[in-house]
């Protein structure tokens, strides 16, 4: 068997059933390589270990009394420290709230105590969850685990970071840009956005009401799947959150591929991108087309006078306007410059951008009518060291564009570099089709190995 | 040291960001006006999409559920 640290959520779930390990004693593992691991990538900022031993002491008396909540129960998670969570402090990376402790569970955090899960703890990321890169200026930088010294990508570095490392079995970020899947690709782990509205977000320091999602990252699609079973449900505090009914998102993963319509939108995700990533992509859809599907050249000319969109940086002036007024020196570089820009465009902009954006999003239903499935690389490049960080946000060049048009995306991993930094293929899926998504995810997963390789911290 | 700006952009962002209410420096308009004005062109490409009959998305309309 693997160190307990590096299981699956299915493989643990297994072994605290057949008894041949324990809630307590996975606890302790994680909490253990986090000792060990946290010196170089500095994911946490704060950890829980005496709420998680408690919390896995509870989770395996209940199993031995037959209570047993499901696939989650006794798995110590952890969750990006924009999540609100009772009487832990929830400092959104920032030094505004380096002091602030929740009175209540966020949304998705209640979720994941009722299946069970013990929180380890919460996680780093760009302050404010404003860019690509985790270089925090108040927290220090998350260190990506394939090599410390290069970024883990953002927002959600830390949730990426533990989960390739080995201080949690899953984790939450957020992605209103790109903010799971990119740190997922470039720590070589699954992270998956769901459909807009799918997973409520009350109680999650917002960027942008229109844009943010929170999205699971796991070690494997299966687990992604088993996390959003627990987390995805309407929320009534949540103005975007969808009533669709959620069903159960591991049912269909080993139906495979056969006739899977695979669509590629080359001028719009797969422009001015390093070779060797195109070339590890192509290779993907290869093994998708040698699993039965096809693959078919497609467009979305909306899209492209949608990028750059200024919707992002408005709403986020606008939840910051305060703050930004009377102490925008308490701000990191890139949160401040973010926010400042947003602040300079007028309002006729912004609706202008959501009218776009209506017609994005129709013109997206439409393809989805002849496609299943759009691929392309999560990232044009590898992890750019700490040191050089994302200046001109060449990281987030194909990523946001599935915020825009608010469509259900998942990041797998799909080969390695030359210099050993994990690259992945990106599978956007049909609005609340997030089942097909992961069907064709976990397809090519079960092909590869890819998933299986550990980064040795 | 700040990026050059040229005073005609320097004096459209300042606009901007009075009319904002945004207490902000020169240096500071000047260190922002890359991103600024890659937002800000948005501004001219929407001038020349056909919107009419369009409605902005709305973040308390999330796209409807896929059928079948």
């Amino acid at each position: 068997m693997s160190e307990p640290h590096d299981l699956t959520i299915r493989e643990a779930a297994t072994a605290l059933r057949d008894g041949s390990l324990t809630a307590a004693a996975l606890t302790d593992a994680v909490l253990a390589r986090a000792a060990v691991t946290e010196p170089a990538i500095n994911a946490y900022i704060t950890l829980t270990a005496d709420l998680a031993r408690q919390q896995a002491a509870n989770a395996d008396e209940e199993l031995r009394a037959g209570r047993d909540r499901g696939p989650l129960h006794g798995i110590p998670v952890a969750l990006k420290d924009i999540i609100d969570t009772a009487g832990i402090p929830t400092t959104a990376g920032s030094d505004f709230l380096r002091d602030r402790v929740p009175q209540s569970d966020a949304f998705v955090t209640r979720k994941l105590y009722d299946a069970g899960a013990v929180l380890v703890g919460k996680l780093n990321l760009h302050e404010f969850a404003m860019s690509t890169t985790s270089i925090n200026p108040h927290y220090g930088p998350v260190g990506n685990p394939w090599d410390p010294a290069r970024v883990a990508g953002g927002s959600s570095g830390g949730s990426a970071a533990a989960v390739a490392a080995g201080s949690a079995l899953a984790t939450l970020g957020s992605d209103t840009g790109g903010s799971v899947r990119l740190p997922a690709a470039l720590c070589g782990v699954v992270g998956l956005k769901p459909t807009y509205g799918r997973v409520g977000r009350s109680g999650v320091v917002m960027i942008s009401w229109s844009l943010d999602h929170v999205g699971p990252l796991t070690r494997t699609v299966e687990d992604a799947a088993l996390m959003l079973n627990a987390i995805a449900g309407y929320d009534p505090n949540d103005g975007g959150s969808a009533e669709d009914p959620a069903g159960d998102f591991t049912r269909d993963l080993g139906r495979g591929v056969e006739g899977l319509r695979i669509g590629i939108a080359r001028k719009l995700f797969w422009s001015r991108c390093d070779p060797e990533i195109e070339a590890a992509c192509e290779a993907a859809i290869d093994v998708l087309r040698g699993l039965g599907a096809t693959v078919h050249e497609v467009d979305l000319p909306l899209l492209h006078g949608a990028r750059r969109t200024p919707i992002l940086a408005v709403e986020a002036a606008a939840y910051h306007s305060t703050w930004l007024r009377q102490h925008a020196d308490r701000y990191g570089d890139d949160a401040r410059s973010l926010l400042e820009a947003g602040a300079l465009i007028p309002g006729t902009a912004y609706v202008q951008a959501q009218r776009l954006r209506t017609k994005v999003i129709d013109e997206t239903r439409a393809l989805f009518n002849t496609i299943d499935v759009l691929a392309s690389p999560t990232s044009p490049v590898v992890a750019p060291t700490i040191e050089a960080g994302d200046p001109k946000f060449v990281l987030a060049r194909y990523i946001m564009d599935f915020n825009v048009t608010a469509i259900p995306a998942i990041s797998i991993p799909c080969g390695f570099s030359g210099n050993d930094l994990p690259i992945s293929l990106m599978l956007g899926g049909r609005h609340f089709g997030e089942s097909a998504l992961l069907r064709a995810a976990h397809a090519y997963e079960q092909a590869t190995d890819w998933h299986r390789r550990r980064p040795s911290l | 040291m700040p990026p050059e700006i040229d005073s005609q952009q320097l004096a459209r962002l300042r606009t901007l960001a009075d009319a904002a209410r945004l207490s902000i420096s020169d240096e500071r308009l000047a260190e922002i006006a890359p991103l600024a004005e890659i937002l800000l062109d948005r501004f001219g490409a929407f001038a020349e999409l056909d919107l009419d009959q369009v409605q902005p998305a709305s973040n308390l309309r999330p796209p409807r559920p896929a059928s079948g």
